[in-house]
């Protein structure tokens, strides 16, 4: 193949170099800064009350510094006991006598006094399979994936993962092998305990010490003939942590996290040892067994695990540099309110607005997935009014490129694509989402005109959402993730791991589709999504029960579900109600991550309570603003792109620098696949050819995966529309990228074409600033700088000649940051 | 060499080459108005000046001599039209020396006609200007889209329709209207009764222009991309009831919706309806301009729903589904025993919009339903690869203790209306088939072979079926025509099957033309015959689909032409493949078998053969390798080895050998004559006896004939299975023997009573690796073994 455009000159190279961007720095390591000195101690609890002998208990002891700062002093301080009710054991307070007495606490010349209870438990039961063996077994690890958890189990004995089925496990472990896993003579003969302690031999190693207490927990319930307890009473209801919140000064900081089961009877334990705790974020922070360690500046979240319950620790390590003062900025609305406030907290200076260029180039981007015309920015530059931005925002949002954007969008998330619906079917469901854009269809209509659909997929093609989800479960599982932002595909075949949504939940959601049905229709490439009359359950695959539908969450004004009747109108009632926590809020934060790069939750389409929102009131107020505006997603983005956080400039400051999840500042983001198709075809004046589609139509209006500029839009991230993830699209750079923007066709032949935008400025007569400024204005929707402006000069009327250079010029535009970067 | 011979072997070859098939590419224009006169160019390939239009266009069509332009016409006309032709689709064919050329409709209308202008029309700026009334004759070149400008008074009531897959075109076309600010006012797709084509009833909101876009609905690239687009103040109807009505007799059709201000009726004479065609054309009452609809003609009585809740077995019952969520209950009067064929047609008629469900009921019973779930079989294809729904269909046999039915009619997503009629038939009936001819003509060289292609619906029939041809003329003959029996005849409802007959015109035939009707006999079970008319498609329009795609685009169909086939035999073909070996074979199940055959040709030019493919439509469960394209030259003759697999059914099938060949500048798929395929078990048991009385304790024989074809080489070892308790048999060790004998005998206590045993042979034969050799075996033959006390003889 030849092109006409030549290969870069060096010249040409140089100057890409220097119109670059300075690369962000996205996070920088600070040194540990010592706390102030300590003026008292505080013990959390504040009180230690053991259930009887036996009981072990953790203590937290914090230093308070006259700041304010609390520090974990627990590691460095000196207890005084009281002997006769407990004593340590393996580094816990452990209860040796019914009593009272007091624990005397120091550290750094300071002192506090903690009360100690000990309750006489000489009547209390003793260990039971769910509430101490389960615990044991988790913990062990026996029930994990890779041992006896997993699908099959290990070695002829499976248990249920995570322990998520006490039951399945309880027979498991005392019914397999006709019971020979117990010696209940001997105890200690028995598998389940000369296998983890190796007497015999064991796949999994070494698990427990004959020595241990989770030895001697497991040899008393034998003892005791193995009792299961009470699925109901034993099991815990809630987990607490302390502290509920760590905020450390600075890295290098350490809290100890101390987690307290609490059991329907009032009762608590403390399962510190026995609880699983992880950061969400192992950059900024260090968790080893029930410590916390800070390493830089950011915010992590800790995810707390403890027999099929969660707790999540918001941990923040905050930028220690001495010398902050909030410098307010000005607030358009009610987001840079709630955003502002939480950077006020944790010391970060937001950045200032972007300039009207930027906001320009960045706002039609990414409402309009296009780059402004030259024309556009000139006359917004030059416009003085003070309420350019808004007018601007409001022009883009009533324009057809909007509607060609918001149709892509939505076609991806609900993968329009003819492999699944056929040509006609593909351009159909196309057609009906762009209408639905066209017209601002309320977000809940839209909801419920796809999950209700019914009958042909030409006549009513909102039916094709079944075209693609066609069975039941993967119905659901599309559903919930696209309108909720939950993702239950793990439930499916145990309870979710890192969330509370039950196997049981999993397929009561999906018995709502268990009657629908698509088959052939009578024309080529149609179907028809119809309610089955028979062969409508769905079956529980534990027991094959059929199970009927339940919402997910209660809601308060939900209807009450009728199987008779399409179970879907009832499931769309609730997810569309003003009351469902979901409904609202995913597709809020979803849209916020659109315009700021990241959700308030993120991934947005895993909203779970292991991955909190980083502004909890914010994505509140979000979720409050849609609802109470009718679920007008246009009204949303309109709030959302006139914020000033929103328009902030994408420049840091020493005290924002390291941000990356609070929106102090805008984070660029390349373009998309088909963005940067269209901006390079507007840049540089070219006419892009798309296979079967008309010959207007930009890459953004590509209907599908499966026509488009060969290979060009696959290379630079477009989704293929196989799955309702956001992740499908990519977004970052590779080396493969980098090479075809550099000698790839695409911008070559863009550069060179015969009536592009060089040729028609050096035919025009333009003079050498015309040309310059035209090609700024066209690549990166500014004016250049002086100093741009004077190398480009000197290029241009270098020896080469003009042409070649302003296709050098041109060309090092297209491959600079500023033009591939939406910032 | 005289120039006298010279030119005599010019033009002989200018004949041997201009005899192919001639082929019409596109006709200008697509349609005119009645009433006008107008010249119609006809363009294609393999057109010589010898070519005759064949059509039923009213008024005069002459013959004109066309200027000698490089890129002209093939072929020009005069036309004149009366002002008092119907309205509708006229088709328009050639028949030349080199046989019949396939059919392009042409469309005669009400208003006056205009052709779209050069392109580019793609947007409202280059829009092409209209004055209205009137009917545009345009073309979508791919991802085309042509605008059109017209002015509209406020108020002022247009219908805009378009023409296109109705009359054979493959663009599926999607209708949009623009007011002056190029915002959408309006949309259509698929209208109804009018299929893929669009339709959309406007009022102008205000006086002013307005634009109108045609586009196809997968912008897709196509051969047959003509349009009519209508603008103008016509009567549409959105349905009529009833759908059908019986030959012979008059009915009444009441029309509704669209621009009838109330339900209209108007008779239908289908007096002069001709025998086997089930399709006429009907008329909207009313200002004219739309084009007829198809209105189904059958051979039955017929009755009208009229608050009828009870079916009579033979007769059709015109039904409808008047409302959303209404469900249709009849009572059908049946035996315990009785075998029925129940069958609704809807939504394959065009003319409703019903999804119907069919659903039989024995009390609270269900029985049997069709329309909703498909089995992940073939069962509901229409043609393979399509995933084109039928209409319902079910087969019952009626349980012990049933002598009423309850059949009901609903649609699958619960909608109704004035037309969502259907026509529902309950009849007694044997095991029955139809029948589909995909060729919508043929023309068959002299000397040579043509090939009709013939597909089969099943409806309870699994046995084999003979093709036959009546109408032959004196020097054509048939050759093949064979569908196999099901292997698996569980299946036998709605399975689609194909069959090739071939047509062989002697070397002395006369050129002549001539109409053809092809039909299917089959031998029931109870031994009594049944014949079934192959229907003839009127019109293939090939639509092209893209590749990767879900399922695959229909071709547009005319079935309402005609109920016969146009046959020519036509000039001889410059080149034929000629097989090197016999046209019948037999072939030994498991076994491989080296088909030859050559390329004949009177111009020694025509040798570039490429692709081989062997076409063998009524096989079934039986794999064909190497699939590779390319045959073997052996030195004399192209070899392409046909291999038979173990597992599949004995049968007889056809297959016929095509090859490309590039002749007179254009590629030509070349067609062996047919081969009709036997194949047969290895060997098979015919034991003496299918029952055998022993007494307790006594010894006996097992014996009888081992079948086996000559051309099966192995010994053949038989043994006995499913032996009762107390009964045992010797197996003797292989032979080639043709008779067997099993040893058995029985203890003192086996089990008294009537056991079935299965006698089963069995071999090896060479496999397909070197030196392999893998189980052959048959299936096995029960015999009735009657154990009896040792007292009794």
């Amino acid at each position: 193949m030849t092109h006409a455009m030549k290969l870069p000159t060096m010249k040409s190279l140089a100057l890409v170099a220097l119109l670059a961007f300075v690369p962000i720095s996205w996070a920088a390591e600070v040194e540990p800064v010592a706390p102030a000195p300590i003026q008292s101690l505080v013990a959390e609890p504040a009180a230690l009350d053991f259930t009887g002998p036996r009981d072990r208990r953790n203590v937290l002891v914090f230093g308070v510094a006259e700041d304010g700062e609390r520090v974990d002093l627990t590691g460095e301080a000196e207890f005084q006991l009281p002997s006769q009710v407990i004593a340590v054991s393996a580094g816990q307070f452990e209860a040796t006598a019914p009593g009272l007495g007091e624990i005397t606490i120091r550290a750094q010349g300071v002192s506090a006094v903690l009360s100690v209870s000990v309750a006489d438990a000489s009547s209390a039961p003793g260990p039971n399979f769910v509430r101490d063996i389960m615990p044991v077994l988790n913990k062990q690890g026996c029930t994990s994936g890779p041992c006896h958890g997993s699908a099959k189990g290990k070695n002829g004995f499976k248990l249920s993962l995570r322990g998520y089925d006490p039951n399945y496990d309880y027979k498991a472990l005392l019914f397999d092998l006709s019971g020979r896993r117990f010696n209940r003579a001997d105890p200690a003969r028995s598998l389940m305990l000369a296998k983890p302690t190796q007497q015999v031999a064991h796949g999994g190693g070494l698990r427990l010490e004959p020595d241990s207490r989770d030895y001697q927990t497991i040899h008393s319930w034998i003892s005791a003939n193995a009792p299961f307890g009470d699925i109901e009473s034993d099991a815990v209801v809630a987990l607490e942590t302390s502290p509920s919140e760590i905020f450390m000064h600075s890295p290098g900081r350490k809290q100890r996290v101390l987690v307290t089961a609490r059991y329907p009877d009032g009762t608590t334990r403390d399962v510190t040892a026995k609880a699983h705790i992880a950061g969400s974020n192992t950059e900024t922070v260090n968790v080893a067994g029930n410590v916390v360690t800070g390493l830089r500046l950011g915010e992590s979240t800790l995810l707390i695990r403890y027999e099929g319950k969660f707790a999540t620790v918001p941990v923040t390590v905050r930028n220690p540099r001495p010398g902050f003062q909030w410098s307010a900025l000005p607030q358009n609305n009610y987001i840079d309110e709630l955003i502002d406030a939480k950077l006020k907290r944790l010391k970060i200076q937001p950045s200032s607005l972007a300039s009207d260029a930027e906001f320009f180039r960045r706002v039609s981007l990414d409402l309009t997935g296009r780059l402004p015309r030259t024309d556009e920015v000139r006359e917004f530059l030059a416009d003085s009014s003070s309420d350019k931005r808004s007018a601007k925002i409001d022009q883009l949002l009533a324009s057809d490129a909007y509607v060609d954007y918001w149709t892509l969008k939505w076609g991806d998330l609900l993968r329009s694509n003819r492999k699944f619906l056929s040509d006609k079917g593909m351009w159909e469901f196309r057609e009906w989402i762009r209408q639905s854009v066209a017209s601002n269809k309320p977000y809940d209509v839209f909801v419920r005109e796809l999950l209700t659909a019914k009958g042909s997929s030409y006549a009513n093609p909102a039916a094709n959402f079944y075209r693609v989800a066609r069975q039941p479960k993967e119905a659901m599982e599309t559903a919930t993730q696209l309108f909720l932002g939950v993702r239950m595909v793990c439930a499916q075949c145990h309870d979710h791991p890192f969330e509370r949504w039950t196997q049981d939940q999993y397929y009561q959601m999906a018995a709502f589709f268990s009657a629908v049905g698509v088959r052939p229709g009578f024309q080529s490439g149609e179907e028809i999504v119809y309610l089955k009359r028979a062969d409508n359950q769905i079956e529980h695959p534990g027991d094959g029960r059929i199970v009927e539908p339940k919402y997910l969450v209660a809601v308060a004004d939900a209807p009450v579900v009728d199987p008779q009747k399409d179970r879907r109108e009832f499931l769309v009632d609730w997810l569309t109600s003003e009351e469902n926590p979901f409904f609202a809020m995913a597709v809020s934060n979803r849209v916020f991550s659109y315009f700021l790069g990241r959700g308030i939750i993120d991934p947005v389409d895993d909203i779970r309570a292991s991955n909190p929102p980083v502004n909890p009131e914010l994505l509140a107020a979000l979720t409050d603003d849609f609802t109470r505006n009718g679920f007008d997603l246009r009204s949303l983005m309109r709030t959302i792109v006139n914020s000033r956080v929103y328009q902030a400039s994408f420049e840091t400051n020493v005290w924002n620098e390291s941000d990356s999840i609070n929106f102090s500042h805008f984070m660029p983001r390349r373009l998309g696949a088909e963005q940067l198709a269209d901006a390079v075809a507007m840049a540089a004046g070219a006419d892009f050819e798309i296979a079967d589609v008309p010959d207007d139509f930009t890459a953004v209006q590509s209907p599908d995966p499966h026509s488009g500029l060969d290979g060009f839009l696959d290379l630079f991230g477009r989704p293929q529309r196989e799955t309702a993830c956001e992740c499908e699209r990519k977004t970052e750079m590779s080396l493969p990228q980098t090479m075809n923007l550099v000698n790839g066709p695409t911008l070559g032949d863009a550069v060179g074409s015969a009536d592009g935008r060089v040729a028609k400025l050096i035919l025009s007569g333009a003079s050498d600033r015309e040309i310059i400024e035209d090609l700024y204005l066209a690549t990166l929707s500014r004016e250049p700088t002086a100093a741009e402006f004077d190398l480009a000069l000197t290029h241009l009327t270098g020896p080469g000649g003009r042409t070649p250079a302003a296709q050098d010029l041109l060309w090092a535009l297209l491959n600079s940051n500023g033009f591939l970067f939406n910032r | 060499m005289t120039v006298l011979r010279l030119l005599l072997a010019v033009l002989f070859s200018a004949v041997a080459l201009s005899a192919a098939e001639p082929v019409l590419t596109r006709v200008d224009p697509v349609g005119a108005q009645r009433g006008t006169a107008f010249r119609l160019d006809l363009y294609g390939n393999n057109i010589s000046d010898a070519a005759v239009l064949r059509t039923t266009l009213p008024g005069s069509v002459t013959p004109l001599i066309a200027a000698r332009a490089m890129k002209g016409p093939a072929l020009s006309f005069l036309v004149e039209l009366p002002a008092d032709a119907a309205i509708g689709l006229y088709p328009l064919r050639l028949e030349a020396p080199g046989g019949l050329s396939n059919l392009i409709l042409f469309s005669v209308g009400e208003f006056p006609d205009v052709s779209e202008t050069d392109e580019p029309n793609d947007t409202p700026e280059t829009a092409q200007s209209l004055d209205l009334p009137t009917t545009v004759n345009g073309r979508l070149k791919g991802s085309d889209r042509d605008v059109y400008r017209f002015n509209a008074s406020a108020g002022e009531q247009l219908v805009l329709e378009v023409e296109a897959r109705r009359a054979g075109s493959a663009v599926d076309p999607v209708l949009r209207i623009l007011d002056a600010q190029g915002d959408q006012l309006a949309v259509n797709n698929d209208a109804p009764t009018l299929g893929l084509d669009a339709r959309i009833a406007f009022r102008a909101p205000s006086a002013g222009v307005y634009y109108a876009v045609v586009h196809d609905a997968r912008f897709s690239k196509q051969d047959a991309d003509s349009y009519r687009l209508k603008i103008g103040d016509f009567d549409f109807a959105e349905g009529f009831f009833p759908l059908g009505g019986p030959r012979g007799k008059t009915v009444s059709v009441d029309w509704f919706g669209g621009s009838l201000k109330r339900p209209t009726s108007s008779p239908v004479d289908l007096s002069q309806v001709e025998e086997g065609l089930a399709w006429t054309t009907i008329h909207t009452p009313g200002r004219p301009g739309a084009l007829p609809s198809t209105f189904v003609v059958s051979d039955h009585e017929e009755e009208l729903e009229n608050g009828r809740r009870r079916l009579t077995p033979g007769r059709v019952l015109n039904g409808r589904i008047g409302d959303s969520g209404e469900v249709d209950r009849y009572q059908l009067a049946v035996e315990p025993g009785q075998s029925w064929r129940l069958s609704l047609d809807a939504a394959t008629l065009g003319s409703s919009q019903l999804y119907p469900l069919l659903s039989v009921f024995h009390k609270d019973e269900l029985l049997a339903r069709s329309g909703d779930e498909i089995p992940e079989k073939r069962t509901t294809s229409l043609e393979e690869n399509t995933l084109v729904s039928r209409d319902p269909f079910i087969l019952l046999d009626v349980p012990d203790g049933v002598n009423e039915l309850t059949l009901v009619v609903e649609d699958l997503v619960d909608r109704g209306g004035p037309n969502f009629g259907y026509r529902l038939l309950a009849d007694q009936g044997r095991p029955d088939f139809t029948l589909s001819l995909s060729t919508p003509e043929v023309s068959i060289p002299v000397g040579g072979v043509a090939h009709l292609n013939v597909s089969a619906v099943r409806r309870g029939f699994s046995g084999p079926i003979k093709l036959f041809a009546e109408g032959l003329p004196d020097g054509v003959t048939t050759e093949g025509g064979h569908l196999s029996a099901l292997f698996n005849t569980k299946d036998s409802v709605g399975v689609a099957g194909a069959a090739t007959l071939a047509l062989r015109a002697a070397k002395n035939a006369d050129l002549r033309a001539f109409p053809l009707t092809v039909w299917g006999e089959a031998v029931l079970p109870d031994g009594g015959k049944i014949r079934r008319r192959a229907s003839a498609p009127g019109l293939v329009t090939p639509v092209r689909s893209r590749p990767g795609i879900r399922g695959r685009e229909l071709p547009a169909r005319a079935d309402w032409l005609s109920a016969e086939l146009p046959a020519r035999v036509a000039a001889a073909h410059p080149a034929r493949i000629v097989l090197d070996g016999p046209a019948q074979v037999r072939i030994v199940k498991g076994t491989e078998y080296p088909l030859r055959w050559k390329l004949e040709s009177s111009d020694p030019s025509i040798k570039a053969l490429t692709k081989f493919r062997l076409v063998t439509p009524g096989a079934r469960e039986t794999t064909f390798s190497p699939r590779d394209p390319e045959a073997e030259w052996d030195g004399a003759a192209y070899v392409k080895y046909l291999r038979t697999t173990m597992g599949g059914p004995a049968q007889t099938f056809d297959a016929v050998l095509t090859a490309q060949a590039r002749i007179a500048g254009v590629n030509e798929t070349l067609a062996s004559p047919m081969i009709t395929i036997q194949v047969v078990d290895g060997f098979s048991l015919a034991p003496a006896h299918e029952s055998v009385t022993v007494s307790q304790g006594a010894e006996f024989d097992l014996i009888g004939k081992i079948d086996r074809d000559s051309a099966f080489p192995n010994p053949i070892g038989v043994s006995v299975g499913d032996l009762p308790k107390g009964v045992s048999c010797n197996a003797p060790s292989p032979t080639m023997s043709s008779t067997f004998r099993l040893d058995c005998q029985t203890e003192p206590d086996a089990e008294i009573g009537i056991h079935e045993i299965l006698l089963t042979a069995a071999s090896t034969m060479a496999g397909r690796g070197e030196g392999k050799n893998v189980p052959y075996q048959v299936d096995p033959v029960a015999v009735a073994l009657a154990l009896v006390e040792a007292d009794q003889p």
